[in-house]
């Protein structure tokens, strides 16, 4: 569509000004310039009663690399502080990697069977596998705690129910799988209408031909299907690893108040180190530094798939 | 209560009502017509488990947000304790109510019911072939219909007791057929007569029907009682009032400034146009940790008191609703950009023709017809709002004002101290229930938004 070059009817300040000015200084105020501050106090040493900030240069980026100084000095101030970070960086990758192929099978399983036009009640399966992603993260997490429950879950007592031992899905070692199968279970339905409107988007006489050809649905599915919907799937894929390392709500709300370190991402550990500290020490700045690190790797990624998505794009 | 049937078996025979036979008539019925209708591809095995699952977790969730929460009904000694999987228990008992059922069950029934399978399966039926044929040919459903009978027959003479079919419960065999069925080659299938798929489930399902009946449902009516006290004495009622102010004043906000913002992208011509856009299209990948911790500093400083007004961000509802429509703002503006950009700019000039100042152009012509963008752009925003957690734990520290999610975290972790389970789940039905409901109306236009928002983006 062409824009129109026009000259505002009341000059500069009667016309775009005046119309973007609310929605500018709103964001200005409460989303960008806390932003682009966040990246001084990630500079700075700040407990957040006081409201003077120490500025430390990149001691907080350090101490998050493994300079264990603080720890020698003050060994009861944070037990293995940096160590806790980088195992939350390690989870949020796991949910990323492993999480995120479980979640593409599904989704693409999904698309696949619901892109089929002989098949009975798509509306009905659409619905009830979308709507999981309506339900506040909260409520997903607490219907999965209850679900997840050792004693009397409908997991561990359908488990017992054949015959098995039951498995104690919220400790340590078992959280993150929960927690991955929880997600896909919340978030796979959004991916799948995705795919699904990809999928609709491939003309329906690429199909008979191949069908003319002699493709079996299995090599339509894969020759056909997947090559012309590489742009969707890479959106889907950057949504996914953006969501994966920005999860906050499903493991504090399954999890808390007892986080372990098995299953602490970085978003939690934040939370942690800036609000909710058992020590009361709030540490202001090292959960900025935090959260400048994780933005960094997000932007990473999405450059990663971005420039993927550039070198290898399919002209129809 | 499910032991009743195995100590008494000739009177769970007797009890079989009137009402557990109709219901179990429409069921098969219902199932023979699902079986006609669809077309069930080993593939979609996995499709229908999820949904099945998602379906039985809600209905437990339901089920148990009923139950007794015990003694005085206020707690401590729940029936969802008592007997966790409530009706469901069926399922597992499934082997016991078997065994007696058919061992209460007189022999010539069975003699029937297998000559009248064998009769069916030798005369065959009449079925659409791999190319849409109608052909008659033999029935494989007889081999089946041998099977279920001889099964039956065992467990009436009390063989069974040491085989090996009986070593996995009723849930196991349960699931063993169903995978079974699922992996069934197509034609095979298309050879199974309906009167002996009718037989067959009537088989299997008759005992669980039985169980589901005669469960006893007498703790599963304490529905007021849960519910009025989630609402009330959990507070469940104002968090949710709480969600919904928020959620409107958000939308509201971010409707209309994100409207605004995005006429002033597309119809006007002006330097820095590109960077404006640019920066909020930039600002969709900030992770809302980034800038939690210096807004929350920022803003704790900030109170206006002038007179009996007083505002602060901290701990109110507005100024929950700014900061979340600040954070709302881009992902809005870039939808309406590229709705504003579909609407003609021809129509702006005509209206300064006809006399319209800029900004009567835009409430007067522009603003109406972005209507559906708008409303796009209010659903994703209120359902992110509704949803939301992490500020809302951050900046709401008064009880008075939590929102719903924060509410229901509460509330799950007070109850299972106060082991009052029951109010627990019917919170979870308070949050998920609405949801469901508006999402189902909403569901093609949320498609639709989805759709155009990442697809065409």
């Amino acid at each position: 569509m062409i824009v129109g070059k026009r000259r505002p009817l009341g000059g500069w300040w009667g016309g775009p000004i005046v119309f973007l000015a609310p929605a500018v200084i709103l964001f200005v105020l409460l989303f960008a310039g806390p932003a682009v501050s966040s990246m001084y106090v990630s500079l700075c040493k700040w407990t957040g009663f006081t409201p003077e900030m120490k500025f430390t240069g990149f001691r907080n980026f350090g101490k998050l690399m493994g300079d264990f100084g603080i720890q020698k000095t003050f060994p009861w101030v944070f037990t293995n502080g940096d160590a806790r970070f980088w195992a939350g960086v390690k989870n949020n990758l796991w949910i990323m990697s492993v999480g995120g192929v479980l979640f593409f099978f599904f989704a693409m399983l999904f698309a696949a069977a619901l892109n089929n036009p002989h098949f009975k009640g798509r509306k009905f399966f659409q619905t009830m596998i979308f709507f999981p992603a309506f339900i506040s993260v909260v409520g997903t997490a607490v219907f999965w705690k209850l679900i997840y429950n050792s004693k009397s879950g409908l997991i561990n007592l359908a488990i017992r129910g054949m015959g098995g031992e039951g498995i104690q899905w919220l400790d340590p070692k078992n959280a993150m799988y929960s927690i991955i199968v929880m997600m896909i279970w919340a978030g796979v339905g959004g991916t799948m209408i995705l795919l699904l409107a990809g999928m609709r988007r491939i003309p329906r006489d690429y199909y008979e031909a191949a069908e003319i050809d002699g493709a079996s649905a299995p090599q339509q599915f894969f020759h056909l299907t997947i090559p012309m919907m590489r742009e969707v799937v890479i959106i889907a894929l950057s949504l996914w690893m953006i969501g994966s390392m920005k999860v906050f709500g499903y493991v504090q709300a399954l999890l808390a108040p007892a986080i372990s370190d098995e299953a602490q991402v970085i978003s939690t550990l934040q939370y942690e180190y800036a609000f909710s500290n058992r020590n009361c020490i709030f540490m202001m700045g090292r959960a900025t530094s935090m959260a400048v690190v994780q933005l960094i790797m997000v932007l990473l990624l999405v450059w990663a798939v971005r420039s993927f998505r550039e070198r290898q794009s399919v002209e129809y | 209560m499910m032991c009743a049937a195995a100590t008494n078996p000739g009177v769970t025979a007797m009890r079989i009502g009137t009402i557990v036979l109709l219901f179990y008539c429409l069921v098969s019925i219902a199932i023979l017509w699902a079986y006609a209708r669809t077309r069930w591809y080993p593939l979609y095995l996995l499709k229908s488990c999820w949904v099945g699952l998602t379906i039985i977790g809600f209905i437990w969730i339901i089920t148990m947000s009923l139950a007794d929460p015990g003694p005085e009904h206020g707690g401590v000694e729940s029936e969802y304790l008592k007997n966790p999987a409530g009706p469901f228990a069926a399922v597992g008992d499934y082997a016991r109510t078997t065994r007696a059922i058919y061992a209460s069950s007189p022999w010539w029934l069975f003699l029937l019911t297998g000559l009248l399978l064998l009769w069916r399966g030798l005369a065959g039926h009449r079925h659409a072939d791999r190319d849409g044929q109608t052909r008659r040919s033999l029935s494989v459903s007889f081999l089946w219909a041998a099977a279920v009978v001889a099964v039956a027959v065992l467990a009436l003479l009390d063989w069974g007791e040491g085989m090996w079919v009986y070593r996995f419960s009723g849930a196991l065999r349960v699931g063993a057929l169903c995978a079974v069925w699922a992996l069934l080659p197509l034609p095979w299938k298309r050879r199974l007569s309906p009167w002996a798929l009718g037989a067959m489930i009537a088989l299997i399902a008759l005992p669980l029907a039985v169980s589901v009946a005669r469960f006893d449902w007498s703790p599963y009516t304490y529905a007021t009682g849960n519910y009025a006290f989630a609402w009330k004495t959990a507070q469940m009622g104002k968090y949710v009032l709480n969600s919904v102010m928020v959620s409107l004043m958000t939308v509201g906000i971010t409707t209309v400034f994100a409207s605004m913002a995005a006429y002033a992208l597309t119809k006007f011509e002006f330097r820095g146009r590109n960077a404006v856009l640019f920066g909020f299209i930039g600002a969709m990948v900030i992770p809302a940790q980034l800038y939690i911790v210096p807004l929350f500093l920022m803003v704790q400083g900030w109170s206006v008191s002038a007179g009996p007004v007083q505002f602060s961000f901290m701990d109110s509802r507005i100024g929950l609703s700014l900061i979340y429509a600040a954070g709302g703002l881009p992902f809005a503006t870039f939808l309406l950009t590229g709705f504003y950009r579909t609407l003609p700019t021809t129509l702006g000039e005509a209206a300064a023709i006809d006399g319209c100042g800029e900004w009567q152009a835009f409430t007067d012509v522009f603003f109406p017809l972005a209507a559906p963008g708008m409303a796009t752009a209010a659903i994703f925003q209120f359902l992110g709002v509704w949803n939301e957690y992490q500020f809302a734990l951050v900046f709401l520290t008064n009880d008075r004002l939590k929102t719903l999610p924060v509410g229901l975290y509460n509330l799950s972790v007070s109850q299972q101290y106060a082991a009052n389970w029951s109010a627990l789940f019917a919170g979870v039905t308070i949050l998920c229930l609405p949801t469901f409901l508006i999402f189902v109306i909403l569901q093609e236009r949320i498609v639709a938004g989805l759709t155009v928002g990442a697809v065409k983006g």
